[in-house]
């Protein structure tokens, strides 16, 4: 070693010890800028409105029509469309109930594009509620199925089971929440307060029929495919970060309409109505067809009832 | 007292540009890319019943009584006696005579048991003669479409009639298209074509 490294490697030729944390830390922190750079083009800030605002069931009707104009405003500046938002309230008397008929369901797969149209879901990422199950006739074990099938429908020797929110009267999910942020409605619907929601998930992993979804990316709808007839516990556009679900259709349904699955349905195996209406279809199948509940050992007791006709 | 050595400081410095290069960059990229997912077509939620009811008995566009008079019984086959109607298909179960339906001496009409008319506009007469149950669940509701307002209050279901959905002579629903599948993530589902999720069921050894 000749002298002049000798100075380099320890000798008064270095540096103190102040001098290399200067430099040190100039260079971390223009590492963790780096790093940190795509946080410039975060803009979905909330407003401080909207970070102020309440819990659902504490807001005042004057303060439900002030949200209500702020995200008309908001819809109409992002899509170009004035939305006719709306809070309808549930109908007294009224309990929903939806029936769906394995035996004549066909899995083309209409109610879940419908129900992407009526209730805004995100295209991409894709988000969708309904699931279609292909089942193997004569089973009925969920493990087995396959809901990416295409091609013709329906394929000899299966049948197809779509699965969609159950609103159940026990629902793990309402439960699961740790800020409140989904209830039941008094009309069964269980909603999620999508500015209050926190997107901690933990409902998405109570729920035994992988009913919710969760925005992990912002939700991008085309602007011309926007349902401007929008609930605003259902299918107004939801934020990034927030736990959704079906609501058989709120804005539809609590104005006395079919939800658009039920609607869209080819086969017509898709029945909706008021289980408290002894009279109504879904009051009809449940006492006269034999009728099954997924997963009935969990103990949710749903509101989406299976039936077959024989 | 104890001086840091400069390579010592170089190779610090160093480390925390590099870093800030690769961040700045970009250049471990944001995984896999993502799949093309087909545009949500209104054909998908096309609301409209598989087939359109007639709203009158017409063959080739052509009202009945342009070739029948009605006046007098027709007797035998149709299918065997001449033009025109031995192209349709008759896929009916054990159905094979027209007049288990049509009227003999009507035809614009069809037959109830008794040979008394059934008009177009009251089809789901026609077929509860032999789909009794059928008839019953349809009119409760459990069978067949409806559109419209589950609420009687806002106006009421519409029904939808037998013949919007089943081809009278060949009445079995035929098969449909079915929509795309759901699109998976790339990044939860691993390796492996486009539809092979985790939750698949070539994973758990199901069909697929």
């Amino acid at each position: 070693m000749n002298d002049e490294e000798r100075e380099l490697d320890g000798g008064s030729g270095g540096m103190t010890r102040a001098a290399f944390l200067a430099g040190a830390a100039t260079s971390a922190v223009a590492a963790t800028a780096a790093a940190l750079a795509p946080l410039k083009d975060v803009t979905d800030l909330p407003s401080l409105e909207e970070f102020l605002q309440q819990h659902y069931k504490e807001l005042t009707p004057e303060d439900k029509a002030a949200i209500l104009e702020r995200i008309s405003k908001q819809v109409e500046k992002d899509y170009g469309v004035r939305p006719n938002l709306t809070d309808q309230p549930p109908i007294p008397g009224v309990e929903f109930g939806y029936a769906l008929n394995i035996g004549r369901c066909i899995g083309c797969r209409k109610c879940v594009y419908a129900c992407v149209k009526e209730n805004n879901q995100s295209r991409d990422p894709q988000l969708q509620y309904i699931r279609v199950l292909k089942m193997r006739k004569g089973s009925i074990d969920v493990e087995t199925s396959d809901h990416h099938y295409e091609g013709q429908v329906p394929e000899e020797g299966f049948y197809y089971m779509p699965v969609q929110c159950h609103q159940c009267r026990k629902a793990p999910c309402v439960k699961a929440c740790p800020v409140k942020a989904t209830w039941q409605e008094p009309d069964g619907v269980v909603v999620v307060d999508y500015n209050w929601c926190i997107g901690c998930r933990y409902c998405m992993a109570a729920c035994p029929y992988w009913a919710r979804r969760f925005n992990f990316a912002q939700p991008e709808i085309p602007a011309g495919e926007l349902n401007p007839d929008m609930g605003y516990l259902s299918n107004r556009p939801r934020p990034k970060g927030v736990v959704e679900k079906c609501t058989f259709c709120l804005h539809r349904t609590r104005n006395g309409k079919y939800p658009a699955c039920a609607e869209v349905c080819p086969t017509g195996s898709r029945k909706f109505g008021n289980l408290l209406d002894p009279e109504s279809e879904v009051s009809q199948i449940i006492k006269n067809k034999r009728v099954y509940v997924l997963k009935e050992e969990v103990g949710t007791l749903p509101r989406f009832y299976y039936y077959f006709d024989l | 007292m104890k001086r840091i050595p400069l390579w010592a400081f170089g190779a610090c410095v160093g480390t925390f540009l590099l870093l800030a290069v690769v961040f700045a960059a970009d250049l471990i990229g944001k995984g896999p890319g993502l799949d093309d997912i087909p545009p949500l077509k209104p054909e998908y939620y096309d609301t409209a019943a598989v087939r359109k009811a007639p709203s009158k008995m017409l063959f080739d566009g052509a009202p009945c009584s342009s070739c029948h008079e009605g006046l007098e019984k027709m007797t035998g086959d149709p299918k065997e006696q001449g033009v025109f109607h031995e192209a349709k298909k008759l896929k009916h179960g054990r159905n094979q005579h027209c007049f288990n339906c049509h009227h003999r001496a009507d035809p614009t009409n069809f037959a109830d048991f008794d040979g008394s008319p059934i008009k177009l506009a009251d089809v789901q007469l026609l077929c509860a003669k032999c789909h009794g149950t059928i008839y019953r669940d349809w009119n409760n509701g459990s069978h067949g479409r409806r559109s419209g307002h589950w609420d009687v209050a806002k106006g009421g279901p519409k029904q939808t009639v037998c013949i919007a959905c089943h081809d009278p002579h060949w009445p079995v629903f035929k098969q449909l298209e079915a929509a795309p599948a759901p699109h998976t993530n790339p990044r939860t589902r691993g390796p492996g074509p486009k539809h092979e999720a985790a939750g698949a069921p070539g994973a758990h050894g199901g069909e697929s």
